[in-house]
């Protein structure tokens, strides 16, 4: 007897120096998330079980028993269905059950309390989990991989490109592998410098499972001390003396976002940098504070969502009773009717006082003020006769420049006294643009997220730009109202949110009554298959192809021809093939790069259109590929 | 604890312990000889495998399969896995695969080469088939348009274009990690390692999941001309017998034949089903499974083709004693030989009340009148039956009746036509019944018609079908039994029917000029314009008008030669259509069901029968009255619904009469004849010329003739049938009509007229009781004939057919 006591103890002890915490977030909720979720979420909810939130997990569904009854695992129904004997009973249903140790954490836990060791019970399980931490990539790689990720750095010097897990850092005239950031996403779709050039952020995720995005300071890759030496590295083959490496370091400790239920396919920061805004195969669209914080999220895509865009402006807009405006304003017949006349104001630039390039409007009078560097600004006065209200709505502008400007002198002044008082003060804010598979493009608030408009050109069912075209890519042109979007069919259209928005509902939208289409440019491109990607560069818009072919397309000036039946002009790179995942130029716009499928960069020279370097861009056995 | 009783205990575990003796170890199996299939077994490269299949064959010279059973001896050169006699190569060299059971030994000749080599993987036989046979592709999958969650591929991978493109490179290459293939969402999601709204369709270390994992490592290669597949081989094939009593298993195994020659066991990658989980179940391996007696096809899918093995399984019935019935002719002689195979046991015959009135009404559609039931029932005469058969079917109610049938299909409505001209094109299909016209001289004169419709009735066929798809799938559904519309859009899912094979059956029909919009009353011409072509939408190639491998003459009506081959004595489906069609008009369901759903994985539930009975009625000119004449005589036909203790489960193979609801028209037509007495023709719903759409007829099932579709017609029961017949207008007043009738009687005789009306026989005593009772306790006389009335229209024995 005496040695049963002893040999309980010695049973007892051990167990009981192993009583360590369980944390839900750390241990639990992992669990539920790659195990359970899939049949018991917010779309589907198997026997009426739910367990997408904290608080769901708790409510009993169909068969009224408790799920978790805190302190008694085995009359807790949760863990009851976990171990049932019967498969046919058992959960998860029509697989195998969950590991013995992952059964004892969830024991464990319910045993000590079911606590919730996170903020919020109604947040997605998923956004609970602790950030993920990456496995390092391999030394080498047997297979180059495709690549959708790519950057300069503000330098020029350089090249940053997605690896397996890892940003990896090239020279671009050698086309030598400089440094390897490790502790990221499987895939990288995008990566992104601020504007100062301080910060870097990545996104990227692995498909189906997961979207993530990290942001780390510049500093990281000029850190020497942080490096781990390449020799240092694991290999999982051999490794001969010519083997293609370097060293790397880790952004393991970097910021790390809010978990997304699927890969966030494009990032961008504000042109502030404070903010950073995000889309992804989840069909949404989000805005961070570069903290961490999440500000807003939107899902009003209905797919995927391709490519993210930021205004250069901040646009305003309010409407003013007609007697507090100027006697030199002509109201339209809504205005006259409504006694109100509409205000608007486009402001290029950081907001302070003395902006460079701004645009101001009163009621049919609009101002457009560049200013240069030792000269006066140029001026442009547009007068705007709009006539009908609703379906019968017509606009028409005609512009003034130079001379013409002395005849409405008076106007000018007007307008410019109201930039400065009216259009300094008003809440001039920015605007969010997102290009989707859903075959449309959408202007939110960059403040709040709101929707501002949608963009339905790519989907038409009549007329001469007849058909459903899946977006990839969408830029705002520089120093101008408009935006330029592009995916499938044979055009990029360029066009203004605000123009957009107001035409939306009327003659110009209405195309299957009336035969018309929106007020938009249009470059039609000669490209053979769908554009993948968009980037802007100077005064150009490159796009890359899902066939390999890289062109660019001046935005203004002589070789943008906005007719829907002339091809633009365009300066075509050649020397890619197969799918096209990125297009960049570098920072002076002397250079531009693409890089896809078969994970193989190529640099050109802008102007010549030569090409420059070609090299794959994975650390690999050898330096050239089988 | 005791030490004896210790030692029981564990004498009793070891016993139950040891595995149950094995079916095959009972005398009942002693084999007098052994076969193994192949006779020689091939394996090149590593991932070579064979099915092996061990038959042994029984004194009585019965074969079944010992697979599982039989010794299987692995050696150096392979590897034999457990029980299942499937193969793998181990390493280079020639030598001996020995099979032995019960001391019988075959040796199989066995050559291995480059056992050390693992072939890469193709895409376009291994990748795809994986994904069909997982069930990736199906209809309510990724094989629907545009998909699910981002991944499309196409239907049982009909187009490898499309499966490679979004394999590959879809969306954004979401699906494949070539650097570490474990992390591919092609795996993770059917594995379960992400939720999957499939479910679990792949697991690890299993055959089909390494396959996708090895070519995806290898880099998603596709290769650029690959050989084709020229067929597949079933093994065992034709027709098979399972008996349970013997062996509850059967493995198969299948073969894919290419261009180049090479020959692959491709056993565990195709896709096995079956047409009836009730008689027999199938694994992905190939193996079946009996569950009891019964007809059933085991269909195996390797990419586009398609084979099916019709199977029975039988099972000893205890007690069962075949009772050696009279058979009068083919019908009850195959009828019986496959009730004895199965172990039922007929019912007797019905007596002569039943037999009338069931003749009376499949022939005519009508109830016989009291004084035709009462001249049957008196007649002394052998041979009353026989010479009542003849007589009904001379009848001008049976041409009626039967045309009407046609019509159905021939969708003759007053949408398409009007009043007029409809009983114009339903005449005509009553004179070929009326005058007993050969069925192939019908259907040709109907297919090959044109002209004005007004002088030439079977160009309505045309008029009122209109454009040249409806035409295919019609003539496709009728006269072919087969459902050919989903060929449509992709390869068909489940039979040989591809897509163009339904653009090649369009094109026969194509000359035919499109129907203007119509109006009822345009008398309409059916034009022809030579030589107008047909295209499969989705290639743009031009297809070859049905049959492909006759040769037309220039400007000839390619329709000719369609319909020459259609109703030609050796076709495999027109004869077996119409005859299934007829026996189904007669027994309530066919010997194939649906009946106009003729699959080899749908098979027949006596296909000797439907296949001597088709060669007949070709034979005899494909004269209908003398196949109805045949099969109205037999016992078979003439059986009763009373079941026995060995027949009771029979539902489809002519055991008993299986009860069924009188058709809408001919519930119609007994309330109306019971209640008015005889009546004239034009006034009854079983001799129109076109539905006399009522909300009564409705209810029971009248097709409105919109589509060829014999599933048009209804035979659902539902509270609405009860409901009219209880409370109709229509009920009610005949019920009126019908108490003024029987009044006539006086109170002793009004029960057997009304009886010998309503169910073609005399009351029982008790019945008549009942009746005069009911009549002399109440104070109105005429209610309470009325509710008499009411009351037998709505027992069973009234609506139904039994």
């Amino acid at each position: 007897m005496k040695q049963i006591t002893t040999f309980i103890a010695l049973l007892i002890i051990p167990a009981l120096a192993c009583a360590e915490d369980v944390s839900f977030r750390r241990d639990v909720a992992g669990i539920l998330a790659t195990r359970c979720l899939g049949c018991h979420n917010n779309r589907k909810s198997e026997g009426r079980y739910a367990l997408h939130t904290f608080e769901l997990l708790l409510k009993a569904g169909e068969s009224e028993e408790a799920p978790v009854i805190a302190g008694k695992p085995d009359e807790s129904y949760l863990l009851q269905k976990l171990i049932e004997a019967d498969a046919d009973l058992r959960m998860p249903a029509e697989d195998d059950p969950l590991d013995a140790e992952q059964i004892t954490l969830i024991r464990k836990w319910i045993e000590q309390g079911a606590k919730f060791d996170g903020v919020d019970q109604t947040i997605p399980l998923t956004q609970l989990l602790p950030p993920r931490v990456h496995p390092d990539p391999p030394r080498v790689y047997r297979t180059a991989i495709p690549i959708f990720a790519m950057e300069f750095t503000p330098d020029g010097k350089s090249l940053l490109t997605g690896g397996w897990h890892e940003l990896l850092i090239w020279d671009v005239e050698t086309g030598e592998l400089q440094l390897r950031v490790t502790g990221l996403p499987q895939r990288i779709y995008r990566v992104a410098y601020s504007p100062d050039g301080k910060l870097l952020m990545v996104c990227g995720g692995a498909p189906g499972e997961y979207g993530e995005i990290r942001l780390f300071s510049t500093a990281l890759l000029t850190d020497i001390s942080l490096r781990t030496p390449a020799s240092q590295q694991v290999a999982s083959q051999q490794v001969s003396a010519e083997s293609v490496s370097a060293e790397s370091v880790s952004a393991r400790d970097a910021t790390v976002f809010p978990t997304w239920d699927d890969v966030v396919l494009d990032c961008k920061f504000s042109p502030d940098g404070k903010r950073l805004v995000a889309c992804g195969a989840d069909n949404s669209v989000r805005a961070f504070d570069i903290s961490g914080s999440q500000l807003w999220q939107t899902k009003q895509h209905v797919e995927w969502v391709t490519a993210i865009a930021v205004t250069d402006y901040r646009f305003g807009e309010a409407r003013t009773p007609n007697d507090k405006g100027s006697k030199l304003l002509t109201f339209s017949e809504h205005e006259k009717k409504s006694g109100e006349h509409i205000r608007q104001v486009w402001d290029f630039g950081d907001g302070k006082i003395g902006s460079q390039h701004f645009i101001v409007r009163a009621s049919n009078w609009e101002l457009e003020s560049r200013s240069q560097q030792d000269a006066d600004p140029v001026l442009t006065m547009t007068r705007i006769t709009e006539t009908g209200i609703g379906k019968t709505r017509q606009v028409k502008r005609e512009e003034f420049r130079g001379e013409q400007i002395k005849q409405h002198q008076e106007i000018l002044n007007y307008l410019q006294q109201l930039y400065e008082s009216w259009g300094q003060e008003i809440e001039a804010d920015r605007l969010v643009l997102s290009a989707s598979r859903d075959r449309t493009a959408k202007a939110f608030w960059l403040r709040d997220g709101k929707l501002f408009t949608t963009y339905k050109g790519h989907r038409r069912e009549y007329g001469r730009l007849k058909g459903m075209f899946r977006l990839y890519g969408i830029e705002a042109e520089p120093n101008s109202r408009r935006v330029w979007s592009g995916g499938e069919g044979q055009h990029f259209h360029g066009w203004n949110p605000i123009t957009v928005r107001d035409e939306d509902g009327t003659a110009a939208d209405m195309e299957q009554r009336f035969s018309k289409s929106y007020s938009i440019d249009l470059v039609r491109h000669e490209f053979a298959a769908p554009v993948f990607s968009l980037t802007r560069g100077g005064d150009n818009l490159f796009a890359a192809t899902e066939n390999g072919e890289v062109r660019g397309y001046q935005f203004t000036g002589e070789g943008a021809v906005l007719d829907i039946n002339k091809a633009g002009t365009a300066k075509v790179f050649a020397g890619q093939s197969d799918n096209l995942f990125a297009v960049r130029t570098s920072p002076n716009n002397e250079r531009v790069a693409a890089v896809g499928y078969r994970g193989e960069v190529v640099i050109w020279d802008t102007k010549s259109g030569e090409m420059v370097k070609r090299f794959v861009a994975a650390p690999t056995i050898s330096a050239t590929l089988p | 604890m005791n030490r004896n009783l210790l030692l029981t205990i564990a004498a009793t575990l070891i016993v139950c312990s040891a595995p149950l003796p094995s079916i095959a170890d009972t005398t009942k199996n002693l084999v007098t000889a052994i076969e193994v299939s192949p006779k020689s077994i091939q394996l090149t490269g590593k991932r070579a495998r064979t099915q092996l299949l061990v038959t042994g064959v029984d004194q009585d010279g019965r074969r079944f399969d010992l697979t599982r059973t039989a010794t299987i001896a692995s050696s150096d050169l392979i590897e034999v896995e457990k029980a299942s006699g499937y193969v793998r190569p181990l390493r280079d060299g020639e030598g001996e695969v020995v099979v032995s059971y019960q001391g019988h030994t075959v040796k199989v000749p066995v050559h291995v080469a480059q056992a050390e080599h693992l072939q890469p993987i193709s895409f376009r036989t291994e990748v795809l088939a994986v994904l069909t046979k997982q069930g990736c592709n199906s209809g309510s999958c990724h094989g629907k348009p545009n998909g699910r969650g981002a991944l499309e591929l196409s239907l049982n991978a009909f187009d490898p274009v499309l499966d490679q493109r979004s394999l590959v490179r879809g969306a954004f290459v979401r699906f494949t990690e070539p650097l570490v293939p474990e992390q591919s969402l092609l795996l993770k999601k059917p594995t379960l390692r992400i939720p999957h709204g499939g479910g679990k369709r792949l697991r690890k270390n299993e055959q089909p999941y390494e396959i996708l994992r090895q070519w995806i490592e290898e880099g998603c290669h596709v290769e650029t001309d690959p050989p084709k597949l020229v067929g597949i081989d079933v093994e065992p094939a034709g027709e098979q017998l399972l008996r349970l009593s013997q062996t509850k298993t059967q493995q198969f195994r299948v073969v894919a034949r290419y261009s180049d020659g090479n020959a692959r066991d491709v056993t565990r990658i195709a896709t096995w089903t079956v047409s009836h989980e009730d008689v027999a179940k199938v694994n992905a391996n190939g193996l079946v499974s009996g569950q009891r007696r019964g007809q059933v096809a085991v269909s195996v899918r390797f990419l586009e083709d398609v084979e099916s093995v019709n199977l029975t399984v039988v099972e000893e019935v205890p007690g069962y004693q075949w009772s050696n019935p009279p058979a009068a002719n083919l019908v009850d002689r195959l009828v019986h030989e496959k009730l004895k195979q199965l172990q039922y046991l007929p019912s007797d015959s019905c007596d002569d009340s039943v037999f009338i009135r069931r003749i009376s009404l499949d022939i005519r559609g009508l109830l016989p009148t009291s004084a035709e039931a009462k001249t049957f029932l008196d007649d002394r005469s052998k041979d009353k039956r026989s010479k009542l058969i003849d007589k009904y079917l001379g009848s001008p109610e049976h041409a009626a009746y039967w045309s009407l049938k046609l019509a159905d299909l021939l969708r003759i409505n007053r949408e398409n036509l009007s009043a007029e001209k409809a009983t114009a094109f339903s005449s005509w299909v009553r004179s070929t019944v009326e005058t007993n016209a050969p069925y192939d001289q019908f259907v040709r004169d109907l297919l090959v018609s044109k002209g004005k419709t007004s002088q030439n009735q079977p160009a309505n066929f045309y008029r009122v079908i209109g454009e040249t798809k409806m035409v295919a799938e019609t003539v496709a559904q009728v006269f072919m039994g087969s459902r050919i519309m989903c060929a449509q859009c992709h390869n068909h899912p489940y039979e040989k029917w591809t897509q163009d094979n339904y653009y090649q059956i369009a094109a026969a029909f194509h000359e035919v000029d499109p129907v203007p919009q119509k109006k009822q009353n345009d008398d309409l011409e059916i034009k022809l314009t030579m030589g107008r072509t047909m295209a499969n939408p989705r290639t743009g190639i031009v297809q070859k008008p049905w049959p492909t491998d006759v040769q037309r003459s220039d400007g000839e009506d390619r329709r000719i030669a369609f319909s020459n081959w259609l109703t030609s004595a050796k076709n495999p489906y027109f004869a077996r259509v119409a005859v299934n069609r007829i026996w189904a008009n007669l027994f309530g369901h066919g010997l194939v069901e649906p009946i106009d759903d003729f699959r080899s994985s749908n098979p027949a539930v006596n296909n000797k029968l439907l296949n001597e009975l088709a060669a007949e009625f070709a034979k005899s000119g494909f004269d209908r009255r003398h196949l109805l004449r045949l099969i109205l005589n037999s016992h078979t036909y003439q059986r009763s619904d009373k079941t026995n203790e060995f027949n009771a489960t029979d539902e489809s193979l002519g055991s008993h009469t299986i009860v069924r609801l009188l058709s809408a028209e001919q519930i119609q037509d007994a309330v109306q004849m019971l209640c008015n007495g005889p009546t004239d023709l034009k006034d009854l719903m079983t001799q129109q010329s076109y539905p006399h759409l009522t909300s009564f007829l409705k209810a029971f099932g009248q097709p409105e003739r919109k589509t060829a579709c014999a599933c048009e017609r209804r035979d659902e029961v539902s509270l609405d049938q009860a409901l009219q017949m209880m409370n109709s207008r229509l009920v009610r007043d005949r019920v009126s009509i019908g108490a003024r009738r029987f009044a006539k009687e006086a109170d002793e005789t009004v029960a057997e007229a009304i009886y010998l009306a309503a169910y073609s026989r005399r009351p029982t005593d008790r019945e008549k009781k009942t009746v005069l009772d009911f009549i002399t306790s109440s104070d109105d006389r005429n209610r309470a004939i009325e509710d008499i009335i009411w009351s037998i229209l709505n027992t069973n024995e009234f609506i139904f057919q039994h």
